[in-house]
């Protein structure tokens, strides 16, 4: 009787004494997440109801800031521009990719390494030498695209008027240069699909289309999930490329969410009002977090 | 395994390399227009053949009217430190997470998972007013505290160390050794390889975070490569040549390095999506 207690105390001492230790390993972690990550969320929600300049005074004012962005044009335009991006950058980021895996699936192993170190090179270049180089090519009346305009006769045009032009381009070069990662998803997805399905279907005389249709996107379900997932959060972080391209412009058609959200804080000092467009921001990206949650939560294809 | 060649149409390979030559055909012009004078690269047409009229002026207006080598130590600086920190919290709580029981493990980890999702740049503003509250603003050791990576390296190295078998740490134990121990001489050892991927990925991505360096950095002497270019760059507007310049010394340091440590790429490109 006296042993089984004395056995019990020394087993509730050791898982003491290791969750000691647990907590010790977590502390590095946990400090830099609370003061860097945890409170700036906090903090952040706290400022959005004041007035808060740049001298660091806060002065509350309810839910002011709140109704200033309803009201705000620019947030509207920001929000309707965030969402234009996005349009054009998530499916193409989905698409571009899965097809590059799909045509790499029967390419030597030579061609798969070439292609996927040059697909992922722009992705690991600074996004402000790209946007050095594109404004140059997109240079109005200068650049290489303008000269090619005037050859088909049209001249004195600049990409960058008008949102209807420059936000399509803009994000196809977002695409362009962020192919690699998920490129790399894909192919490691799909060489996880025994080829035994391929020659199955082959026997049965599916083309490459059918095959692509009817094995690997079924197969490489959550996959896609995950990857449109991630590209929608990407597309609301859209900030370096058109920032250093249009500034926004004309008048915000350009601008995104998070441009709008920089501006206000570092260009018009109202870090109340920014922060009150980041909890914004945070609610729209988390309730797309859960989404994301919900939907990998459920069981993928097993095989 | 490879079974039949011969399934690639002739549309897609054409495809493809028409793709390759769109992603690549920025440094096709970083390279050529890099060494042309400004005049060759504003003339109609606009001369971008290779090796013809070929000059280093450029490269000595770069040289001598930027501080490009400071940026670039600036930048190496803050991304080895940032990338050495990410992986030891890294792995020193992915252990946690991985071996040691204790209580709220399944909250932690939860808010682990919250964070990988949850893009820094959201809390871009509020982190910023809590970096200048603490005087961190406009200071080296400020951007790097600031740019740890939260949660990246945590996922993947339990992940990795949930695989490490049981019977090591037993063992380990039954030897006397403590969770110090265990963690100095088994858990940093078989971690390397994770170690390598995760200090590679959070490398890059904190040399080539512009945004929050651009904020951070105020003083002359602490701007990294990035905040750097883009100030040269605007300072050089009328000149492409030095612009193109810059742009091309810019993405030689992490291109080179990204060719010789690829492998990490595709392991790490995987995390989060992949079982296992």
């Amino acid at each position: 009787m006296n042993n089984t207690i004395t056995k019990k105390q020394a087993v509730s001492r050791l898982v003491r004494r290791k969750e000691k230790w647990g907590y010790f390993f977590l502390a590095p972690w946990l400090l830099i997440f609370s003061v860097f990550y945890f409170y700036p969320l906090v903090y952040g929600i706290g400022v959005s109801f004041t007035e808060y300049n740049l001298a660091g005074i806060k002065q509350p004012n309810g839910v002011d800031n709140y109704i200033r962005i309803f009201n705000d044009y620019a947030f509207w335009r920001s929000l309707a521009g965030t969402i234009r991006y996005a349009v054009i950058v998530i499916p193409l980021q989905l698409m571009i990719p899965l097809w590059v895996a799909n045509t790499l699936r029967n390419c030597s192993e030579r061609v798969n390494t070439l292609t996927k170190l040059l697909i992922y090179l722009p992705g690991v270049t600074c996004s402000v030498a790209l946007v050095v180089v594109w404004n140059f090519i997109f240079w109005p009346n200068m650049g290489l695209f303008s000269q090619i305009l005037t050859c088909f006769g049209i001249t004195n045009f600049s990409i960058f008027d008008n949102a209807n032009h420059s936000i399509p381009l803009i994000s196809l070069l977002i695409v362009f240069s962020n192919l690699g990662q998920k490129t790399v998803i894909f192919c490691s997805a799909i060489n996880g699909i025994p080829q035994t399905y391929y020659e199955a279907a082959e026997l049965d005389g599916a083309n490459g289309f059918q095959q692509f249709k009817n094995i690997t996107v079924p197969m490489l379900y959550p996959i896609i999930v995950y990857v449109l997932v991630t590209n929608t959060i990407g597309a609301l972080q859209i900030y370096v490329v058109p920032q250093l391209m249009t500034g926004g412009g004309p008048n915000y058609t350009s601008s995104t969410l998070l441009m709008l959200i920089y501006n206000s804080a570092f260009n018009n000092h109202q870090f109340g009002y920014a922060s009150a467009l980041g909890v914004i921001l945070f609610v729209i990206a988390s309730a797309l977090a859960v989404v994301q949650f919900k939907i990998t939560k459920r069981d993928a294809v097993e095989y | 395994m490879k079974s039949s060649r011969n399934k690639v149409s002739i549309v897609n390979i054409i495809l493809l390399i028409l793709l390759l030559l769109i992603v690549t055909f920025p440094f096709y012009v970083m390279l050529v227009g890099a060494f042309k004078l400004p005049i060759e690269l504003a003339k109609m047409p606009v001369n971008l053949a290779p090796f013809t009229n070929f000059t280093l002026k450029n490269m000595n207006k770069v040289f001598n009217d930027s501080e490009v080598f400071l940026w670039i130590r600036n930048s190496f600086i803050i991304s080895i430190t940032v990338a050495t920190s990410t992986i030891f919290t890294g792995i020193s709580a992915g252990y946690a997470f991985a071996k040691i029981p204790f209580r709220g493990k399944a909250f932690f980890f939860a808010l682990v998972m919250a964070t990988m999702i949850m893009p820094k740049q959201m809390l871009m503003i509020p982190n910023y007013l809590v970096a200048r509250a603490l005087h961190l603003e406009n200071s080296m050791v400020g951007v790097i505290l600031t740019s740890i990576a939260p949660a990246f390296g945590v996922f993947l190295s339990r992940q990795q160390i949930s695989s490490m078998p049981k019977e090591l740490f037993d063992a380990a134990e039954i030897d006397g050794c403590g969770e110090v121990m265990q963690f100095i001489q088994i858990v940093l050892p078989l971690s390397l390889p994770t170690a390598g991927t995760i200090g590679i990925l959070s490398f890059f991505a904190t040399f080539n975070d512009f945004i929050w360096q651009s904020i951070m950095i105020i003083d002359k002497n602490l701007r990294t490569l990035p905040v750097g270019l883009s100030y040269f760059a605007a300072l050089q507007v009328g000149n492409k040549g030095a612009q193109l310049a810059i742009a091309l010394i810019a993405t030689i340091p992490l291109g080179v390095l990204f060719i010789i440590c690829q492998k990490f790429f595709i392991k790490g490109a995987t995390v989060g999506a992949i079982k296992g």
